[in-house]
């Protein structure tokens, strides 16, 4: 009997191309056997796609990849699969319609003769897996009807099912609330006592330094150092991540909140897509020269309260008032009312990524270049170039698409567009989301102006690092219910987390609050 | 006269049952094929031009499901190789099927618009034992010809295939997350390639059934959109088999319906002709506004001004 190797996977020397671009330079890094080993860097910094090479997603251009001692290339995830690698993807994969025995069987099925599946052996193997395992999923619910911390077991369980050895986790905690990250970590731990191999990719300092054995940092595609998680630092991390030191807090004065309320939503309901209660009788104020930020795990009815802001969705019951101005299912009009808007969905809602840069900063200032049914093109494009110097948007041209920019450049697009309109009222939903920590700092430090100015700005976050470096004040949301309203210096992650997870009640101060900011309209 | 109505409500709505079942696999594998009548016409020709040449059935209706495989190999030659759009693809596979067939039908057959002739050979009606002895049901469900039995003996058979084998689930799971399927090892090209190629052999059945068993004839355009009647039917019912076919047969009734009223009432027909139609419209408003109350008042702004 030979014994495993230390090194269950070695890459080395791989280089990947996307036509001129070099996403991946000479990429080395050994897995050892029963470690959690993190892969840290910005986004864009070729951590997903270095992964993806290995999963077989990706072919590579140059160098080597061992598995267990043995070269390997794969053309497919199924042989990636068949040779103990799984992968757990930052989206999703699974078939929400179907039940959790369905997906987590998919591609490697039991049989029960004439193709037929053998749905109780289905349903036991997955009842047994995910025992050992302790994670406990009732096999024959559906996946679609199940929260998001429950989804990612069953995407854990899927690769288990397949005998994997090595686990690629791509941002798995990026959904997770606090407790959620915890236990995925005792997960992970466990994981690795019993011998397989964890890969971890994040941008999340704090998780790294909280979970693995070993840090590689990517930056610009290249792997520059890999540490023992032993004396390390967040800045030192970060340092490498950035290739200078980078502020992990933006600086602000205090906020002087004012009284005059610019945002004011009283007892709103609404529905979600399938016509469940998203917002349920939701009540807060949002006064000028504060920052408030709204803190919860994705789904619990921020999207559907963002959206009757906005005017995108009707509300069933309750008002939304935008400086004053009774707000409706139009998003022209709230606009006009004084609201400036930043989705979170840049691609969809925020920008044409196939119009040009200049087209996406005239556009919702045409009132400003219109004349009669033309446009003034020249006074536009003199305004758009102003404000890609002014906003420092990296890469871009008048008249390139804006989708060939990266996501922190786009971001930065939307918010030149939205600030520098006439609206006192600035919505950011999830405004770093896919940004890089260059441009995160950028565009914190333009929403702190925008609060200094007298503005009020109201941020929607699933990332507590951003809620905590920008809020005066944290909402915290929880099935369709504010269920916190925190002073931010007086309060911590560890206990937004705890209410962003249901596991504490509103105390009777925070409703007295909501009820008193109301008071203050009338 | 009702059991009469009701035997050519079977027999109109099969090519409908087949058409939908070969719809309803590259439906739930996440494809729009809109070229059924396609298919079905180069079948419908093939069928009957081989029958004429050979006098064999079994060689025409195996023939005619060849040529419609073939159609739907070049659809998914140009939809998935080529990744020309499903509906532009679509498209023109029906176009070049209607050219075809009518080139064809003139350089082959030497005929112009209709081909027809004594030498082609009849299906026989079958008798079902115990079940012709029953009264009314007797008349209405025995007595058709073998591909009627086929289409119908298919609705099971699709239906165990889609939810209790592996391809199955690897079909349905395609359609509905490719990603998914992706992640899981699934040769996500191959099923789609398979279910339309088993769409072509689905078409094909029907496009004999309806030169060789409806009628005895073929005609271009013989098809009448019945590829599309299939397609609302599989819209309405979601692509689920069971009431697919239900759908389908009642829009075969419909038609029924229409041959049989200017007969027994006097009213014009051509007005009457017009009922299947009407139904097929009634039910996608059915299945609009079934996907409007899903997208309700409350729903969020999709960008279309309500």
């Amino acid at each position: 009997m030979s014994e495993t190797p230390l090194d269950v996977v070695s890459i080395s020397g791989v280089v990947k191309r996307f036509g001129d671009f070099t996403a991946i330079h000479d990429a080395s890094l050994t897995v050892r056997r029963g470690e959690v080993h993190a892969i840290v860097g910005e986004n864009g910094a070729g951590k997903s796609t270095l992964m993806n090479i290995l999963y077989g997603l990706l072919p590579r251009d140059a160098g080597t990849i061992e598995l267990f001692g043995r070269p390997v290339t794969f053309s497919g995830p199924a042989e990636a699969i068949a040779a103990g690698v799984g992968m757990v993807h930052q989206h999703f994969k699974l078939a929400p319609s179907f039940t959790v025995a369905d997906n987590i069987i998919l591609g490697s099925e039991p049989l029960a003769g004439y193709g037929r599946i053998d749905r109780a052996r289905a349903e036991r193997d997955t009842a047994a897996i995910s025992r050992r395992f302790g994670l406990d999923l009732d096999p024959r619910a559906v996946v679609g009807a199940l929260p998001v911390g429950l989804r990612q077991r069953v995407e854990i369980l899927k690769t288990l099912y397949r005998e994997a050895q090595i686990l690629i986790l791509d941002e798995p905690t990026a959904v997770l609330t606090p407790q959620e990250t915890r236990e995925l970590f005792a997960t992970m731990r466990t994981l690795a006592e019993s011998g397989h191999s964890i890969v971890f990719i994040t941008h999340k300092l704090r998780e790294v330094l909280a979970v693995s054995n070993r840090i590689s940092v990517m930056r610009q595609g290249r792997i520059v150092a890999t540490l023992d998680n032993e004396g390390v630092t967040a800045q030192e991390i970060a340092g490498l991540m950035v290739g200078r030191s980078v502020l992990l807090r933006v600086k602000k004065a205090k906020a002087e909140a004012r009284d005059e309320v610019l945002l004011k939503v009283d007892g709103l309901e609404a529905r979600g897509e399938r016509g469940e209660a998203a917002v349920d009788g939701l009540s807060f104020a949002v006064r000028s020269g504060e920052i408030v930020g709204l803190a919860g795990v994705q789904g619990n009815g921020q999207d559907e309260l963002v959206e009757c802001i906005a005017g995108l969705r009707r509300p069933v019951a309750g008002s939304v008032e935008i400086c004053g101005t009774k707000a409706v299912a139009d998003p022209r009009r709230n606009r006009a009312a004084g609201l400036a808007y930043v989705p979170a969905d840049r691609g969809g809602v925020g920008l044409s990524l196939a119009s040009g840069i200049w087209e996406n900063l005239t556009v919702g200032h045409i009132e400003e270049f219109g004349r009669g049914p033309f446009l003034a093109i020249k006074a536009a494009r003199a305004r758009a170039a102003e404000l890609i110097r002014r906003f420092d948007v990296r890469g871009a041209t008048l008249d390139k698409p804006a989708g060939s920019l990266s996501g922190g450049n786009q971001q930065k697009v939307q918010i030149a567009r939205e600030l520098t309109r006439d609206a006192r009222l600035v919505i950011a939903e999830q405004p770093s989301q896919g940004v890089d920590i260059g441009a995160i700092e950028s565009i914190h430090r333009t929403l702190v102006e925008m609060r200094d100015a007298g503005r009020a700005v109201f941020v929607v976050s699933a990332d507590l690092d951003e809620i905590f470096s920008l809020s005066d004040r944290i909402l915290v949301i929880y099935r369709g219910r504010i269920v916190a309203d925190l002073v931010a210096s007086e309060t911590d992650p560890e206990t937004v987390g705890r209410y962003m997870g249901g596991l504490e009640e509103a105390p009777p101060a925070a409703a007295a609050s909501v009820s008193e900011a109301a008071d203050h309209v009338h | 006269m009702d059991a009469d109505l009701a035997f050519s409500a079977i027999r109109i709505s099969t090519p409908l049952i087949f058409a939908a079942m070969g719809g309803l696999l590259t439906y739930q594998a996440g494809m729009l094929n809109i070229a059924l009548d396609g298919f079905m016409i180069v079948a419908a020709f093939a069928a009957i031009a081989i029958a004429y040449a050979t006098g064999s059935l079994t060689i025409a209706v195996a023939g005619g499901v060849a040529c419609a495989v073939v159609m739907a190999g070049l659809l998914a030659l140009f939809n998935l190789r080529f990744r020309a759009h499903i509906f532009i693809a679509g498209v023109a596979v029906t176009f070049l099927a209607y050219g075809l067939t009518a080139l064809l039908l003139r350089g082959i057959l030497g005929e112009e618009g209709v081909f027809s002739s004594n030498t082609i050979p009849n299906f026989p009606p079958i008798a079902i034992p115990f079940i012709k002895d029953i009264p009314v049901l007797g008349r209405v469900l025995s007595g058709h010809t073998l591909l009627v039995y086929v289409a119908y003996l298919c609705v099971p058979v699709v239906a165990w295939s889609l939810y209790r084998t592996r391809w199955g689930l690897r079909v349905r799971v395609v359609g509905e997350a490719e990603d998914a399927a992706l992640a899981a090892g699934i040769r996500v090209e191959r099923i789609k390639v398979q279910t339309m190629l088993l769409s072509g052999v689905f078409c094909g059945l029907a496009g004999a059934y309806l030169s060789l068993g409806y009628v005895s004839l073929f005609a271009n355009k013989m098809t009448n959109e019945r590829g599309l009647i299939a397609l609302a039917a599989i819209f309405f019912a979601k692509g689920r088999p069971y009431p697919t076919a239900l759908v389908a047969l009642l829009f075969g009734t419909a038609t029924a319906l229409s041959v049989r009223l200017p007969q027994m009432t006097g009213a014009a027909p051509q007005l009457l002709q017009l009922i299947p139609y009407v139904v097929t419209v009634l039910a996608l408003i059915v299945v609009g506004l079934r996907n409007a109350r899903g997208r309700n008042r409350h729903g969020a702004w999709k960008f279309d001004v309500t």
